[in-house]
């Protein structure tokens, strides 16, 4: 009921709490600032509209407040104005900047477009996907699957194998080589526990980052898609919905998705991400046959009778 | 760099008959080829973290699996000769599964919780399965060579018993410990080790028993303790060493096939890899002398042993080292994920298919990547299936056509 009206009435009762600043948290907020009543038992994720996105970058900091994340590289790195690089172990929210100047190649543009003006600019983050690489991966048990159907790291479990890095299709989670575990975006949850939303998704100014729950999401993001081809936009498509891609070889589906304007290779995502722990029975299958087949060779060639190698030995020593 | 919009069809709409779903069912935007555009050469991807210390591990790993499954076949199949086979087998797998179990668990980033690794099992991590295979591997291989010792002290009743006993789990156990590691880098996204499913894991198995007949050998033939189930070992040796040069071989012609990868070329470990084939090769040539040297001087034998070994070491350092490097390189992966999935089971392809006026150039990388994409995984593992049993098969009836010959020229 809240996909048709976006973004939906404010409730009566937010005019009980004026202040500015709070003595205590409201209960429920994120009725009150994305018209979601988060309850246990629902999946919730993010629609990142990134034809929306202004490059703020508010997701980055609100993210880094919260979660307490250190700093990070300081430097400027030349790639725009993306100064973080990718998702790390210390960077959950990720402002990625394309700059598609050019009209025709090699030639520069002197009008600038009044939709998007030559720029992408998309806010990644942790996929949260429905079937997770990281948490099929994880042999601690560390990575588990909340009750709100987002993906966590446990800080007191996780013992560094660092199995769920390579394993993630999206280049998302990583080590901390300072405290020895692997870290990656929560979807804030301590803040979910509480009946708020996720912090980069309150103070998104544009409502690029749109929270709630996943089913309602895509119905929301198809909306969007819609108009914006009605609109003549017609490269706007959804990253990460069921059948779509980034939803490929098994992962079935991204709780966090998004609406890109470009390949995804651009944005420096896989068109077509494959689950990895789909391909074990086959691979560890061929893997036992070849080990079965050599014991066997091994048990034929050790059953030699007795007397035909003792001749040999025999003959050898004269 | 500007979209080519041209390029780009405008997705149909189809409006829902029924009354429910409410909302227009959209098909799927077909995307212009990839050009080999990347995020400014940032991987997509993170590279693994894997190390010396995990190439170490996984060469004693097989190794101690290898010798375990020698051992348990010497000790019911082999005759009296055999006992110096059983006796070094047992110890060493014992030896191998001590030194790979810690050097594991130092390999972790916070080391002091390993014992976390048992809290689950989880059969959709072969790490988890790994795991559960080594513990109560080295458990096992641990108390087989506590009964070896007992035997070798006197007790020969009660060592004898407690060492068959146990090295029936631990040989079970073996050939999971010596495979699971190839599944194990496979199953990651790394380009270099997921674009070799499912090889890896056969690859793994043929190199753990060949290191470890490699290394008995050394350590029987440098006691003087040439019995005939020593020449026995010594065609165990070459023949698991030919199927991993098969393998290898079969796995490197199908990489060198699938179009735009390659990923081990363009990384820093092509030379080393060359050097493993190569030194494979020189110890199946020294081997194949050695058992046609009548004279028996072990010294062949146990350089050929030598080479087999260093190379199996280094190839353990170079997939290692080699898979890390191309989880950096973006074009990698993107071709990966491209090319060597099941790309017609998605809404979106991710090459449109061959348009009539596309170039053609275009045009056969685009049905290319289809075609390989489709039928590559499973066509090629029983592909690999064939070329692994059909091998070792071969090799075997070469093996004893040679023993054949010779036992004739004597009569």
């Amino acid at each position: 009921m809240t996909s048709a009206v976006y973004p939906p009435a404010v409730p009566a009762r937010a005019r009980n709490h004026p202040e500015s600043t709070f003595g205590q948290v409201i209960p429920d907020e994120a009725e009150l600032t994305a018209g979601v009543r988060i309850v246990p038992g629902r999946n919730y994720g993010f629609f990142t509209d990134t034809s929306l996105c202004i490059g703020c970058k508010a997701c980055e900091v609100a993210c880094k407040e919260w979660n307490a994340l250190p700093a990070g590289d300081l430097r400027l790195s030349g790639h725009s104005y993306d100064n973080t690089g990718g998702l790390g172990a210390a960077t959950w929210r990720h402002v990625a900047f394309i700059e598609q100047i050019e009209e025709a190649p090699g030639c520069r543009a002197n009008l600038l477009k009044p939709f998007q003006s030559h720029w992408l600019m998309m806010s990644d983050v942790c996929k949260h996907c429905k079937r997770a690489g990281c948490l099929e991966a994880c042999p601690t048990g560390a990575l588990f699957r909340t009750e709100f159907g987002s993906v966590v790291v446990q800080q007191d479990i996780c013992n560094g194998c660092a199995y769920c890095v390579p394993s993630c299709p999206f280049g998302v989670i990583e080590i901390n080589f300072e405290d020895g575990r692997a870290h990656k975006c929560t979807l804030c949850y301590d803040r979910l526990k509480g009946g708020l939303e996720p912090a980069c998704a309150k103070t998104c100014p544009t409502n690029a980052i749109q929270f709630g729950p996943v089913d309602e999401l895509v119905t929301r993001a198809r909306l969007r898609e819609e108009k914006l081809h009605a609109a003549g936009v017609e490269t706007a498509y959804l990253y990460g919905v069921p059948d779509g891609a980034g939803a490929t070889g098994g992962i079935e589906q991204l709780y966090c998705f998004f609406l890109l304007l470009d390949r995804p290779e651009v944005y420096n995502l896989p068109v077509a991400p494959q689950l990895p722990s789909k391909r074990i029975p086959r691979s560890l299958g061929a893997g036992m046959a070849t080990a079965a087949v050599l014991a066997a060779a091994t048990a034929v060639l050790l059953a030699e009778s007795p007397k035909k190698l003792q001749r040999k030995v025999t003959h050898a020593s004269r | 760099m500007h979209p080519d919009k041209s390029a780009m069809q405008r997705p149909t709409v189809r409006m829902a008959t029924a009354a429910p779903p409410v909302l227009p069912v959209f098909s799927a935007p077909v995307f212009p080829a990839y050009s080999g555009q990347t995020y400014y050469g940032i991987p997509p991807i993170k590279p693994s973290h894997y190390k010396w210390r995990t190439a170490v591990a996984f060469f004693f790993n097989g190794l101690a699996g290898g010798s375990q499954i020698i051992a348990t076949k010497a000790d019911w199949f082999a005759g009296a000769d055999g006992r110096g086979i059983v006796r070094t087998g047992r110890y060493l797998a014992a030896a191998g599964a001590t030194i790979t179990t810690l050097t594991l668990i130092s390999a972790l980033h916070t080391p002091r919780r390993w014992y976390n690794m048992l809290r689950i099992y989880k059969p959709t991590s072969p790490m988890s399965i790994g795991i559960w295979a080594i513990t109560p591997f080295t458990i096992f291989s641990v108390l087989t060579a506590a009964g070896q010792f007992l035997e070798d002290e006197g007790y020969s009743g009660a060592g004898g018993w407690m060492g068959r006993f146990f090295s029936l789990p631990s040989a079970a156990l073996g050939s999971l410990v010596m495979t699971y590691m190839g599944t194990e880098l496979e199953e990651t996204n790394t380009p270099l080790w997921a674009e070799a499913h499912p090889a890896m894991a056969p690859l793994y198995a043929a190199a753990g028993m060949s290191n470890a007949a490699a290394a008995l050998l050394l350590l029987i033939r440098s006691k003087k303790e040439a019995g005939a189930a020593t020449l026995a070992l010594q065609k165990l040796a070459f023949v698991s060493t030919a199927a991993e040069l098969g393998l290898g071989g079969a796995l490197d012609a199908a990489r060198r096939r699938a179009p735009g990868t390659g990923s081990l070329r363009k990384t820093r470990y092509d030379a080393g890899y060359r050097m493993v084939s190569g030194a494979a090769s020189g110890a199946l040539i020294l081997w194949l002398l050695d058992g046609m040297d009548r004279s028996r001087r072990p010294a062949a034998g146990m350089l050929a042993s030598l080479l087999k070994l260093a190379g199996g070491m280094l190839w353990q350092w170079v997939t290692v080292y080699a898979g890390r490097e191309s989880g950096r390189h973006p074009g990698d992966y993107f071709e990966y994920t491209r090319l060597h999935t099941n790309i017609s089971a998605t809404k979106h392809p991710a090459a449109p298919p061959p348009a009539e006026d596309a170039p053609p150039d275009q045009r056969e990388k685009a049905s290319a990547a289809v075609r390989s994409g489709k039928g590559y995984a499973r066509s090629a593992g029983l592909r690999w299936s064939l070329i692994g049993i059909g091998s070792v098969a071969l090799l075997l009836s070469f093996a004893k056509k040679v023993e054949g010959a010779y036992d004739r020229e004597k009569r």
